[in-house]
């Protein structure tokens, strides 16, 4: 893994069409802007741990689904 | 639900997508049947590669707008629907909808994806109402 430090107000580029910039640092929070095309998907890394649990989870409960909707 | 709500051309009630990449957690699970369940509103999303199986709802059934919403930022294409996956929470247990990984399914090109959506408007957890 690459580590650079930056301060706030400060960027750095991935390729040629990503910058990030530190908006600025509260405390043990660090505020970022990203600037990137439209078609690069930006995500928190917990977010999309999150979303892959939840989806495990619904692999599991489509008879539970059908039992509390199936009447509808 | 009729079959003109599914998220495929009306005459059809059942449909094969290809998921290029997966699904988020499931990078192996590329293919499924898509088909309205107990006569809808809930459809199925059957492995056709795996022996996954989900329930699903238009998402725009559980947040009004949400295709719309999302098609306006280039999020989706004209021609992709959004689908929301279920799973059951809670005691007593209660239908949540996955708004934060909806599914963008192209009918015409047989091909869908799975979306990751930041943001307070597009809960993990949505619970499924009544006008669901």
């Amino acid at each position: 893994m690459l580590a650079l430090t930056r301060r706030a107000g400060q960027a750095l580029r991935i390729g040629e069409t990503i910058e990030v910039q530190v908006l600025r640092i509260e405390g043990d929070r660090v505020v970022l802007g990203i600037a990137a095309p439209r078609d690069v998907p930006i995500v928190r890394s917990e977010l999309l741990a999150e979303v892959s649990a939840e989806t495990r989870a619904a692999a599991s409960a489509t008879a539970g689904v059908r039992r509390l909707l199936g009447g509808r | 639900m009729s079959s003109a709500d599914l998220p495929a051309p009306a005459a059809s009630e059942v449909l094969e997508l290809e998921f290029a990449a997966g699904l988020v957690g499931l990078p192996d699970a590329h293919r499924f049947r898509l088909a309205v369940l107990d006569d809808g509103p809930l459809l199925e999303l059957a492995g056709l590669d795996s022996g996954l199986a989900f329930a699903a709802l238009p998402a725009d059934g559980v947040r009004p707008g949400m295709t719309d919403e999302l098609r306006a930022r280039g999020a989706i294409g004209a021609g992709e629907r959004l689908l929301a996956l279920l799973s059951v929470h809670g005691e007593p247990a209660v239908v949540t909808a996955n708004l934060a990984g909806p599914l963008a399914v192209d009918p015409a090109a047989g091909t869908a994806r799975q979306l990751v959506l930041e943001g307070e408007a597009y809960p993990l957890r949505a619970p499924v109402g009544a006008a669901a």
